[in-house]
């Protein structure tokens, strides 16, 4: 399988398409570090209006650990959209070029061909995150420094000691891989049923999207739904910057992520192994 | 009995205004030997671990480093860090709540607690501009050491201070100070972003707690009359 892999990392990374994902990455995250840099006191001044009308509140407040989380805040809700662009085009992109026919004449099994698909599909995703962890972490704490991180969240305030913080932003990629591996297999999935690579992305997107939705609606039918929707669990990266993390909530949505990784996958498998190729 | 009550009568009002102004010279006078007490110090840098405990404010305890310059230049430092304090947080620090300031001092009885019976001084600031309506100082007598204080402000509500003393009492300096304030009314503003459900329960299975938040400093170290920076309160 390992020759296959080669060749499709190769595809993906001789596209021009698979680089518009770390630019916009790129562009987005200098981007919000340029405006804290310029106007971060103001924002954060704004940002704790309802807290400093009681409290003082003393200390490095806006520093590179701060930067990180928001922008990953910002990010991981785009970021499928990216992760969509190259696994919704894994199939559907040869089957619009009238490659895959010709593809499967060689002496592969399909389901092979798949995983080596998937798993460069994969790949991509966790190149993206490092890049994404590169400069939100690293490039913001290099031009703001560390201390301890403060989040406001509806129900209290968290103050992370520094020393405290690092473990969580690498468990929290850790998790946010899971979470956007989820994606990249439900957008491989509908790669399947698609003669070109739009339809992938889109439907991926439109899941996400009226998931995500459901997820936020503070309404009572679509909270017994909640727990049912994979988007609910995509955000679990969170629950490390909790203290203490409450373990069995972040395990369970990784557990629910990883068994929906391979619900996709294997419907991927099954749905591919009695495709009649056409194109 | 109705012969007995006019005389009786006279008697309280007699005992009220004689006796009145000499209570009331005893609290001035008590006043004046905390005062003075604590104006040995002129500029103090302690060090200590501080602990909070308010239900929506979830902070380790931390060390941190306390400044206080005369008459009422005080600031809580956490080092690298964050610190959070209730505004009028001043109250933590007992020279920076009486030094500098005037007051009126009336007395109001005594109360014992522990192994201590303490003076109560209800003091009025002379200052219409001063941030405090009232304060009570529970106070031992003895070593003119303040062990409790009940401050209402303006803007900041009621605070109540309490404090151990140990091998700075000469100073009339606390080893531990436990800060009591109301956080009944402050609400914390909706989350404007995506929250994680597994965090929410975390958060709600919490207990409610009494409507107060509590902030203890324990000091290891004072530094003391070795001067301080005045930049260092900017």
């Amino acid at each position: 399988m390992l020759p296959i892999l080669q060749i499709e990392l190769f595809k993906i990374f001789k596209r021009p398409r698979t680089y518009i994902s770390f630019v916009a990455i790129g562009a987005i995250v200098v981007l919000i570090q340029l405006a804290f840099y310029a106007e971060g006191n103001n924002y954060m001044a704004f940002g704790l209006q309802s807290l400093t009308q009681s409290f003082d509140i003393q200390g490095k407040v806006l520093n590179g650990y701060l930067v990180c989380y928001i922008i990953l805040q910002t990010l991981l809700i785009h970021v499928p959209l990216l992760i969509a662009l190259v696994a919704g085009d894994q199939i559907a992109g040869e089957a619009n070029m009238g490659t895959l026919r010709l593809l499967l004449t060689k002496p592969v099994s399909r389901t092979s061909l798949l995983m080596a698909k998937f798993s460069a599909s994969t790949i991509y995703t966790l190149m993206l995150l490092v890049w994404m962890a590169f400069l939100a972490l690293l490039v913001s704490v290099l031009i703001f420094g560390t201390g301890d991180l403060m989040i406001l969240k509806s129900e209290e305030v968290v103050v992370l000691n520094k020393a405290d913080v690092l473990w969580r932003y690498f468990a929290a990629f850790g998790f946010a891989a899971i979470a956007m591996t989820t994606v990249a297999a439900l957008s491989f999935l509908l790669s399947i049923f698609a003669e070109n690579s739009i339809g992938p992305i889109v439907s991926t997107m439109s899941i996400i999207i009226l998931f995500t939705i459901l997820s936020t609606m503070d309404i009572p039918f679509f909270n017994a739904l909640k727990p049912y929707l994979f988007t609910t669990h995509m955000i679990g990266w969170k629950g490390f910057f909790d203290a203490p993390v409450s373990w069995s909530p972040v395990l369970g949505s990784a557990s629910i992520l990883v068994f929906h990784i391979f619900l996709f996958l294997a419907t991927s498998v099954i749905a591919f192994k009695r495709k009649d190729i056409l194109s | 009995m109705k012969n007995l009550s006019i005389p009786l009568f006279c008697l309280c009002c007699l005992s009220f205004f004689c006796l009145s102004p000499a209570q009331a010279q005893d609290a001035n006078a008590l006043l004046a030997k905390v005062k003075a007490k604590l104006q040995q110090v002129d500029n103090y840098m302690a060090e200590g671990e501080m602990a909070t405990d308010v239900t929506f404010i979830n902070i380790a305890d931390s060390k941190v480093k306390v400044y206080f310059r005369q008459p009422d230049q005080f600031k809580i430092v956490k080092e690298d860090g964050i610190s959070i304090l209730p505004k009028g947080g001043m109250s933590v620090g007992l020279n920076s709540l009486l030094s500098g300031k005037e007051f009126i001092a009336v007395p109001g009885g005594y109360v014992q607690e522990g192994n201590n019976r303490l003076a109560v001084l209800k003091l009025l600031p002379v200052a219409e501009n001063n941030g405090v309506v009232l304060s009570t100082l529970y106070v031992n007598e003895k070593d003119a050491l303040v062990y409790r204080t009940i401050t209402t402000t303006k803007d900041n509500g009621t605070y109540e201070t309490s404090l151990q003393y140990g091998k700075y009492a000469s100073w009339g300096l606390p080893d531990k100070v436990f800060f009591v304030f109301n956080i009944s009314s402050y609400k914390l503003p909706k989350g404007v972003t995506m929250e994680y459900e597994g965090s929410k329960k975390a958060s709600a299975a919490k207990p409610a707690g009494d409507g107060k938040g509590r902030v203890s400093i324990t000091y290891s170290r004072y530094t003391i009359n070795k001067g301080l920076p005045a930049d260092l309160f900017k």
